[in-house]
């Protein structure tokens, strides 16, 4: 008898939560906020090119890269490296990536490296950079395009996050598409 | 009973020799906590003879197994002690006893000369004047003066007799005067003192349910800290480092709360023991505790919070009668009343005529009216004259037969006594009344201070009386009572507990009549005056020998002083593993882990000075309680959070921070002696 | 920014508070059976469920048939969920032709998500349909979270009630929680994470070619919808294995912000629940002292870790040294402090960081929140329900103390109270150090560690830790997807769970029977600051006592080791 209860009900809420209230978030999901519904999908010449949100693969120095991704920017999948604070691990993978912005950004031996950018992010998709992470990369980036760095360095501060609540960061796919516009001639 | 110093040579020696017994481990079964210490010790001893054995260096695990078999026997001790003081004040109770003959009569009517311990319940002995009565029993037959001196050690004789609210006697005490029947109520082994005894006897304890709870509390800690110390070596050995059963055993002692575990027992008996020696027999241990929820107590009016009988204090003429008149009328119409308001008329108008005692004598050919249900009056017919003394309306009925009537000024006198709480007895002479007597319930002394005692303790009084509510209302007033129930039939009693309990209050009651039993048989805690029936007491949990209904103080007392010493206790014993955290768990890895030193914050000189300092600290800290816990925390009358405060200040922030500059202490001694 | 960013912790503990206030009241009319706002619309859902299960709404239980009941809806939300993870590949809804679970991985997630716990030991993107996300995942996000607020319902009420052995109905008071308290807010949070950028589609794998002609492959689902519940229910299982680190599942400091209170929300609301089901709002603002001033105290800790340089990252030559390794950019560390400490203290066990990665201190914290049962607020329902718990533990001590038999709201505590009490509250550390314990000999877990020395203690006593207490998260090193950590891991999470349901239901059954005591002044009134003391005090006493060598070898040994550095 209580066995018929609880699975009657347990099929009543199967249906209430795991369809109807699906069903209803992405109707008005869909209905109201397509863009951000369907993955604030960015596309250029009819072709999906990323989403907004999600880190993809860059190379320096024409373009901005992001943090470190310990997934190699595969969005099939996510995470962090999981290295301790402390591990062996993570010094190797802090060095490696010092070394390596050292190199990619043309900076000095004595210069120090923002700590986003040479730390692998949570989810290994982070789509941002923060400002003075992008500033390092400035240089390189007006080197490589030929063009002033403080042309750069206004690109950079206009894409900024202007909120005083949270981490002044960048966007760098919306970064690197702006790039393209303003200065499509770096495109090869 | 001599209020001697238990704390005898005698005591401590058994005590002593107690402790080395109760290491059987059949009898530390009761107690679990002290049965892991024991195991633990065990092990630790055989680790140690094998070293030795084997040649290698053992000091450091002789002294620690040392101490841990200390750790057992302390415990042991407390138990032992707390059991011997009891036992000692019990057999003195005892021994009058067990020499006694006793008088037997046989079904056959013939007596037989029996020793006391062979009686049973329903035997029925004679006891004469100078004998002891050899068993707890009903007076069935006689009066007699009896010395309870040996039990209560009240030196004034206290009257006994069949029938009635006083016909129990306890084995032990003394007939001085008189010639008892008594029916035997108790066989060996049940008498009150062997209950008693059984109370303060470790093995035979009946374990109270908050002692339970907090031994469930106690195991499941001792529990959680067994994992803790056997997961520790695994979880080193992930690290390489491996620790020594010796130091794992020492973890484990220390951790446990073996100070409430140890003496746990011993609180729980001293408390009985105190009881005792407060002359309450307690009959169970459950209501002990329960006596300090008590939130209200039911108390009859007579003999609680009046004198047993209420007197007369004051005789008011009516108009045109003679004072002296009326005096000599009472004196004459009371003269062979033997009631207690009788005999108070009589002595109170001897004094007021100024007579001796030795000078009254019964007129010649008078005849006394005795009082009957009927009637409801008495007097005496004396040279032609009718006089009588009586409730008013059996007076005014008499009266008017004669042709007579009321004054006023009686009507105004009876109106205006009953009002102030006193009973009117009219008393009249012919068809004339003549006056008023004023029937007085007498407070008992110091009763209103007792009463704002319990006050203060939470406690609400409820007077039950059989008397109408102006009545009552006035002597509630007067002796500070919380609240009355007027007009209570003997039923009453039990339905009014009823209510109270419904209502979530714990009732206390104390009583002493055949018609109290029930009521004291609800009661959450009921005490029966000694002097009392046997059913009274029987149905009670409780037996006050000195029959001194105030002695629920006491007993409220004692119980709330056991359940806070067993919180306090508790809690120190808990706050104490904070200090021997920090004093083991570096010292089991300061080889391995330099940086965990910081955690040192003692600077303990070496980790093995660190572990045996803790190891000596716990065991020393049983025996340096043991006088707290058999005299018990006092108790003073506070509010409960303040009292919380203090007592959370006291035992738990000081058992927070004493053992750290105890086991600093111990350390600087261990490390100046050379023991490790 | 900083300072704006410590400002927005501030302003969503007390946003969260403000909002969790009239919500509790709402809650506890709507467990009353009262008429509130929502009934218009979801008292004819309600009906229309009795009638359809067959359930009569005034058929009143005693504590063994509700428990009886909650038993049987657990284990049949638990063949169902396995069945169906079993046999995944042929449902319908399976875009990326993933394969069916493995047996101990589906009896892991089964477990998991039936507890209430969502420790997910595989990466639910790559391994599950949206048809086992829909149907059976996101279903036991609603019905567990549902089951535990009965439970600590039902505790509640037998504190309530006097002299009677009826507790309440288990299916009215599941079937209400779903209906009055979970899908309402879920909804809502749902639509307003949509619009923060958390997709919504019914299961759609795009393919992208990004700038510089990379393919990448994008996944999206049913994301929001799961997302709101997991947050408010104390569930924490992502869509992704990223959990609240991916953007996709928090897009925002916004959307960051609104899960961080829904993380806190029902928890804390049930305080307010409990205050106006006893009749005493005094008594659950001391509840909610007790509570926020641990919350604080762990919060200042793992802030405070979090925002001192890490030496290995300073020596290294990083600007800051700050520790950014397995945070986000967008929330920044104030924020990913605050969200750490908040699932761990509500059994939650989503992430919006990488918990293996973040400072010592804040490990040591944030295990030391999930060992103490998970009442500082704790999981919905059954956080109160361990609280009361402790406040029985902490009031038995406190009532001998002042010479009265225990009492904890007018209810006497007898042996009863206490042997619940034990095992609800004492048993699961023993088994959380047992079962470290055995994976410390088992050769198979010691593999599955990312670290050596006391970091790699730390991996496996997080991961007991937080499937015993039903938490879910993770030191993401430790590989999990082991026969072995799937099944001890089952054993675990059942363990944890039914010793603090079954005490609970007990103790409410004990208590409902009893006679409540005239509310006098004699006893300790769980406002006054002296209980407020005794309860934290036994809380703390209580995780510090069992854990503190395992904490002492695990993260306070790294802390100093990292401090030497």
């Amino acid at each position: 008898m209580e066995l018929k209860k609880g699975f009657l009900i347990l099929l009543a809420m199967v249906v209430l939560t795991g369809v109807v209230y699906p069903l209803v978030v992405t109707g008005v999901g869909q209905l109201f906020f397509n863009h951000q519904a369907n993955g604030s999908l960015i596309t250029g010449d009819g072709k999906i090119i990323g989403s907004e949100l999600v880190a993809q693969k860059f190379e320096a120095p024409l373009y901005f890269v992001p943090r470190p991704s310990a997934i190699d920017y595969n969005a099939a999948t996510s995470g962090g490296t999981n290295n301790g604070p402390t591990s062996e691990a993570l010094k190797s993978e802090v060095r490696q990536n010092i070394s390596m912005a050292k190199k990619l950004f043309g900076l000095k031996e004595s210069d120090q490296v923002p700590a986003d950018m040479v730390t692998s992010s949570g989810s290994g998709l982070d789509p941002e950079i923060s400002f003075d992470s992008a500033v390092i990369q400035a240089k390189s980036v007006a080197n490589a395009r030929k063009i002033a760095e403080t042309e750069i360095i206004k690109l950079v501060e206009e894409q900024t996050t202007k909120d005083l609540v949270s981490p002044r960061r960048v966007n760098v796919l919306l970064l690197n598409l702006e790039l393209d516009r303003l200065f499509p001639k770096g495109t090869k | 009973m001599a209020k001697k110093s238990l704390f005898t040579g005698e005591i401590v020696k058994t005590a002593i020799l107690g402790s080395f017994v109760r290491l059987n481990p059949a009898s530390l079964w009761r107690n679990p906590v002290m049965l892991i210490v024991f195991v633990v010790s065990s092990i630790v001893t055989v680790q140690m003879f094998y070293l030795a054995v084997t040649g290698q260096s053992f000091g450091f695990e002789l002294q620690i197994s040392i101490w841990l078999w200390f750790t057992v026997l302390f415990a042991n001790f407390a138990e032992a002690l707390a059991e011997g003081r009891g036992n000692a004040q019990a057999q003195s109770l005892r021994t009058n006893r067990s020499n006694t003959i006793a008088n037997k009569i046989e079904h056959d009517g013939s007596i037989k000369t029996v020793s006391a311990t062979t009686l049973k319940k329903d035997d029925i002995v004679i006891v004469s004047e100078g004998e002891i009565i050899p068993s707890d029993g009903d007076i069935v037959h006689g009066v007699a003066l009896i010395d309870e001196s040996a039990i209560t050690g009240e030196s004034a004789p206290v009257v006994r007799e069949s029938g009635g609210d006083r016909c129990g006697v306890t084995g032990g005490t003394r007939v001085l005067s008189g010639k008892l029947e008594i029916r035997i109520t108790a066989g060996q082994g049940e008498t009150f003192i062997d209950h008693m005894i059984s109370m303060v006897e470790g093995a035979k304890r009946m374990k109270t349910p908050n002692e339970i709870a907090l031994e469930i509390l106690l195991i499941a800690l001792t529990s959680v800290f067994l994992c803790v110390t056997v997961t520790l070596p695994v979880f080193s050995n992930f690290f390489g480092t491996q620790i020594p059963v010796v130091i794992l055993a020492s973890l484990l002692v220390c951790l446990m709360p073996t100070t409430i575990g140890g003496l746990l027992p011993a609180i729980g008996i001293a408390g009985m023991d105190r009881l005792l020696s407060r002359n309450v027999i307690a009959l169970s241990g459950r209501a002990v505790e329960a006596s300090g929820d008590v939130d209200v107590v039911l108390l009859d009016k007579t003999g609680t919070i009046t004198l047993g009988n209420r007197q007369a204090v004051e005789l008011i003429p009516v108009d045109g009668v003679d004072e002296r008149h009326l005096f000599r009328c009472a004196l004459l119409s009371s003269l062979a009343d033997d009631t207690p308001e009788g005999r108070s008329i009589l002595s109170l108008s001897k004094e007021k005529l100024g007579i001796k005692g030795r000078d009254i004598k019964a007129p010649e050919l008078a005849t006394f009216v005795p009082y009957t249900a009927e009637n409801r009056m008495s007097g005496i017919d004396v040279e032609g004259r009718k006089i009588r003394k009586g409730a008013f309306d059996a007076i005014e009925q008499f009266v008017h037969s004669l042709g007579g009537s009321i004054p006023n000024k009686a009507r105004i006198a009876v109106d205006s006594i009953a009002k102030n709480g006193g009973t009117p007895l009219v008393v009249s002479e012919g068809p004339d009344v003549i006056g008023v007597v004023n029937l007085k319930d007498i407070l008992k002394e110091n009763i209103g201070h007792r009463l704002s005692q319990l006050r203060k303790l939470g406690i609400v009084s409820v007077m039950i009386t059989g008397d109408n509510p102006l009545t009552a209302a006035a002597i509630a007033a007067e002796a500070g009572i919380d609240d009355f129930i007027a007009q209570a039939r003997p039923e009453t009693k039990l339905a009014s507990i009823k209510k109270y309990q419904e209502d979530g209050h714990l009732v206390a009651m104390i009583g002493d009549g055949t018609n109290d039993a029930p009521a004291l048989a609800q009661a959450d805690v009921g005490v029966a005056m000694n002097a009392g029936t046997q059913s009274a007491r029987e149905a009670a949990n409780m037996v006050d020998l000195d029959s001194n209904p105030s002695k629920l103080l006491d007993i409220v007392e004692t119980g709330k002083q056991i359940l806070i010493t067993r919180g306090a206790l508790t809690t120190f014993s808990i706050a104490n593993d904070v200090a021997k955290y920090f004093a083991i768990i570096p010292a089991i890895f300061a080889a391995t882990f330099p940086e965990l030193g910081i955690l040192n914050i003692m600077h303990l000189a070496t980790p093995h000075s660190a572990i045996l300092s803790s190891v000596i600290f716990n065991a020393i800290i049983i025996p340096t309680l043991i006088p707290l816990a058999l005299k018990g925390i006092s108790y003073k009358a506070m509010t409960a959070q303040k009292m919380l405060l203090v007592n959370i200040f006291v035992f738990g922030l000081g058992g927070l921070l004493l053992p750290f500059v105890s086991i600093k202490l111990i350390d600087m001694i261990v490390v100046a002696l050379g023991l490790v | 920014m900083i300072a704006g960013e410590l400002m927005v912790v501030a302003l969503i503990i007390f946003a969260t508070i403000a909002c969790a206030y009239p919500f509790g009241i709402y809650m506890a009319k709507v467990f009353g059976g009262e008429k509130t706002f929502m009934s218009k619309v979801m008292r004819p859902v309600e009906n229309f469920f009795y009638k359809f299960a067959g359930i009569k709404e005034n058929d009143k239980q005693n504590w063994k048939q509700y428990l009886k009941s909650f038993v049987l809806f657990f284990g049949l939300g638990f063949v169902i969920l396995f069945a169906i993870l079993s046999v995944q590949k042929w449902l319908p809804m399976n875009p990326s032709g993933f394969g069916n679970i493995r047996w101990d991985t589906g009896l892991n997630i089964a477990t998991s998500f039936c507890t209430n716990t969502n420790w997910q030991s595989v990466s639910f993107e790559a391994s599950l349909t949206p048809f086992s996300q829909m149907i059976g995942i996101a279903v036991q996000n609603f019905v567990s979270a549902a089951a535990g607020l009965a439970v600590g319902v039902a505790l509640v009420r037998g504190f309530a009630r006097k002299n009677t052995d009826k507790i309440g109905n288990f299916w009215v008071d599941l079937t209400r929680g779903v209906l009055y308290v979970l899908v309402p807010i879920s909804l809502v949070v749902a639509i307003f994470l949509v619009w923060q950028g958390v997709p919504q589609t019914l299961g759609n794998t795009i393919q992208a070619t990004t700038i510089q002609g990379q393919s990448q492959t994008i996944i999206t689902g049913p994301v929001a919808s799961q997302v709101s519940i997991k947050m408010l229910g104390s569930n924490g299982g992502g869509y992704f294995n990223a959990n609240g680190a991916h953007p996709f599942e928090n897009p925002t400091p916004l959307s960051n912000a609104i899960q961080t209170m829904a993380i806190l929300f029902i928890p804390m609301s049930l305080l307010f629940t409990f205050g106006k089901m006893i009749g005493d709002m005094k008594k659950a603002w001391s509840l909610f002292f007790v509570c926020i001033f641990l919350f604080v105290i762990g919060l200042s800790i793992t802030m405070y870790a979090e925002m001192s340089p890490n030496p290995v990252l300073r020596n290294a030559g990083v600007a800051s040294g700050l520790n950014m390794e397995g945070k986000e950019m967008r929330f920044g560390i104030p924020s990913s402090a605050l969200w750490g400490q908040s699932t761990t203290v509500v059994s939650n066990g989503s992430v919006n960081g990488m918990h293996d990665s973040f400072m010592p201190l804040s490990g040591l914290v944030y295990i030391f929140n999930m060992i103490t049962g998970e009442v500082i607020f704790g999981g919905v329902g059954v956080g109160l329900a361990s609280l009361l718990l402790y406040s029985i533990l902490a009031m038995f001590i406190a009532g001998l103390m002042i010479g009265k038999t225990p009492e904890l709201l007018r209810k006497k505590l007898g042996v009863n109270e206490m042997v619940w009490a034990c095992v609800g509250l004492l048993t699961p550390c023993i088994v959380v150090l047992i079962l470290t314990a055995i994976g410390f000999v088992t050769p198979s877990a010691l593999s599955s560690l990312s670290a050596k020395g006391s970091h790699g203690f730390s991996q496996l006593l997080y991961a007991n830790t937080s499937m015993v207490g039903n938490n879910g998260s993770a030191f993401g090193g430790l590989a999990a997807n082991t026969p072995f950590f799937n099944l001890t891991g089952s054993f675990a999470m059942l363990f944890g769970r039914f010793a603090t349901v079954v005490s609970a239901i007990a103790v409410a059954g004990s208590l409902a029977k009893k006679n409540q005591s005239p509310a006098n002044s004699t006893q300790i009134p769980m406002t006054s600051p002296a209980f407020v003391v005794m309860l934290l005090a036994v809380i703390i006493i209580v995780g510090a006592l069992t854990f503190f060598p395992s904490l002492a070898i695990g993260p306070l040994l790294e802390h100093l080791k990292m401090a030497g550095m």
